[in-house]
């Protein structure tokens, strides 16, 4: 009996013990995970920013890409022609997506409103390079050469599910009572719907284009056969045109010195635009901000 | 009774919202232009893809998944090289990241102090922005080298395996690739951890249990479902992820006879030889290599929505 006890005694120190250590244990190694991880992911902002403020200047901003061998090339052409796909991608992709946002949170709730958001959902994850294939079967082929044009639909392609689904959370998240207080006023569904609901959204709604915009202006192969590249200033919408991230590909797996600084500049360039969307978006939206 | 609440109510979810109990105009519109952008988007993403692989399914019909040998030239497509590329630099991208993003994700929800937790929250938000060109870009200047020079001698010398000299690799590919899915999965972990009930992690507190314990039995062992389908949406991301993987994989069409060879994946056999397809098969061929990877990619991504989502 007494023996037993001793037994009981020392066995229940010796798990706790155990459950002691792997506690801390665990902790150690969960700690040393969030190390691993940050190491490569820090070492990638800092390279970026390390090698390409080496090699940035604001001169090779107006200048178009040149011979690799002679160190007077820019990205200038690149910044144009990705300023232009960008806003050929919004003027399509912004009020597709928001109207398709605004039906799905406002009327979705029948057969038809739910098959469309699984659509939209699966659209949404869809490999970006299928989209650049659809987009050179459709627009390239029929149009007869790579364009600025067709690199803009394709990415406003990639923007609709994208605005469209955060405009559906957003809508969803305004009160019932708001829309019953417009009712009863005698106001009609598209006022109440255009002037009232969607203004109430407005700032989930706005960080949601912003940061499908940061999404696309990160966004490379969707454009290798669209937009295609060059090595000069666009000279049109209709014609091909080089742009960032397609730039940034080209010349870095490219074998001469010169270009490869080119694309660590216009590396930094991308990420501090995109960065500073992302920034913008979370402190001036703090709490509205769509996941 | 028109002006019942309830009725109107019952109305709106039928989907009718107009006051009077028909569809207003606006909804019409809404409705038919709603239909017409995802109808139309929907036609053109099947359209296009079947209508473009047609001339090589009537040829070939799906035999290519399962060959070997692709020489375009002689009209030989086996695309099992691409479509083994693309499973296995996957499959090891998740390998590597699953067990990190779930201690990150434990870090970030459960061991540090909410005001840290939101700003770590903040990083990996940014993380998960960052353009996969310049995950690319870093992969070909760092991650490559290192690779070469360090990793890949030490395998040869312990003879594991037959590296070979360059540091391009599918394994090079799985390890950029799991770097990029890392922010996906920490950020579904991280929502699912969020939604254990309190009363839970609070009565296996008061049982005495430690840290670790309700951290392994309670929060992870009540979110399976959450991480099986975070692990799904990352895996399907990285099937499809061309250009970072385009970067470094070292492209070649051979088969690899290791995992610390070059290979190619689908996609980044479409990136690299799509506009310069020498013949109508062979660009049919892509865009038939093209649909597998859209029905792939979309059934990883359904079954993982509709896990995580069954948690909420």
């Amino acid at each position: 009996m007494r023996k037993e006890n001793i037994n009981f005694e020392r066995t229940r120190k010796l798990n706790l013990k155990r459950r002691f250590f792997m506690n801390n244990a665990m902790k150690a190694i969960i700690g040393l995970a969030f190390l691993t991880i940050s190491i490569p992911l820090f070492d990638i902002m800092f390279q970026v920013i390390l090698n390409g403020a080496g090699s940035f200047s604001f001169s090779i901003l107006t200048k178009a890409g040149s011979n690799p061998l002679s160190s007077n090339g820019g990205i200038g052409h690149a910044f144009i022609g990705t300023l232009l796909v960008m806003i050929i991608a919004m003027i399509i992709g912004i009020p597709l997506g928001l109207s398709v946002g605004i039906y799905l949170g406002e009327f979705g709730d029948n057969f038809v409103g739910i098959t469309m958001r699984i659509g939209v959902e699966t659209m949404a994850a869809i490999p970006t390079i299928i989209t650049g294939v659809i987009a050179y079967f459709l627009i390239v082929r029929s149009m007869g050469s790579f364009s600025i044009l067709s690199g803009g639909i394709a990415l406003a392609m990639i923007m609709i599910p994208i605005i469209a689904r955060t405009t559906d959370e957003m809508i969803r998240l305004v009160p019932d009572s708001i829309r019953e207080a417009s009712y009863a006023l005698g106001i009609d569904t598209g006022t109440t719907v255009t002037s009232i609901v969607v203004p109430n959204a407005g700032k989930g709604i706005t960080s949601g284009i912003l940061l499908a915009l940061a999404r696309i202006l990160g966004e490379t192969a969707p454009l290798l056969f669209t937009a295609f590249f060059s090595q000069s200033f666009p000279k049109g919408i209709d014609k091909p045109g080089a742009t960032l991230t397609v730039l940034i590909f080209q010349y870095s797996i490219s074998p001469f010195e010169e270009w490869q600084k080119l694309a660590w500049a216009a590396a930094m360039l991308l990420l501090i635009i995109n960065l500073a969307i992302i920034v913008l978006v979370r402190s001036l939206f703090r709490n509205s901000t769509p996941r | 009774m028109k002006k019942n609440p309830f009725l109107r109510l019952i109305t709106k979810k039928m989907g009718f919202s107009q006051r009077q109990g028909s569809i207003a105009p606006f909804e019409l519109v809404m409705t038919l232009l709603a239909i017409g952008v995802v109808g139309g988007l929907y036609y053109a993403y099947l359209f296009a893809l079947i209508k473009g692989a047609l001339p090589a399914i009537r040829a070939f019909g799906w035999k290519p998944l399962f060959d070997q040998g692709w020489n375009p030239v002689s009209n030989s497509y086996g695309a099992m090289t691409f479509v083994f590329g693309t499973i296995i630099t996957s499959t090891i991208a998740l390998l590597i990241s699953l067990p990190l993003s779930i201690a990150v994700a434990l870090f970030i929800s459960e061991y540090v102090h909410p005001k840290t937790r939101n700003w770590l929250r903040g990083i990996i938000d940014m993380l998960a922005a960052i353009p996969s060109v310049i995950y690319g870009l870093w992969g070909i200047f760092v991650l490559v080298p290192l690779m070469r020079k360090n990793l890949f001698p030490l395998l040869t010398t312990l003879k594991i395996a037959r590296a070979a000299s360059f540091g391009f690799s599918l394994f090079t590919a799985g390890v950029l690739l799991s770097l990029m899915i890392l922010p996906i999965q920490i950020n579904v972990f991280i929502e699912a951890f969020d939604t254990v009930p309190e009363t839970l992690i609070e009565g296996m507190n008061a049982l005495g249990a430690t840290k670790w314990e309700v951290s392994s039995k309670i929060i992870v062992g009540t979110t399976k479902p959450s991480i099986v389908g975070g692990s799904m949406l990352s895996y399907g991301r990285a099937l499809g992820e061309t250009i970072a993987v385009t970067m470094v994989i070292g492209n070649s069409i051979r088969m690899p006879s290791s995992i610390f060879d070059p290979g190619q994946t689908i996609s980044s056999l479409i990136a690299n030889e799509f506009a310069e397809a020498s013949g109508q098969l062979h660009l049919a061929m892509l865009f038939e290599l093209a649909l597998i990877l859209l029905f792939i990619t979309t059934v990883f991504n359904m079954l993982g929505t509709i896990l995580v989502h069954k948690l909420k």
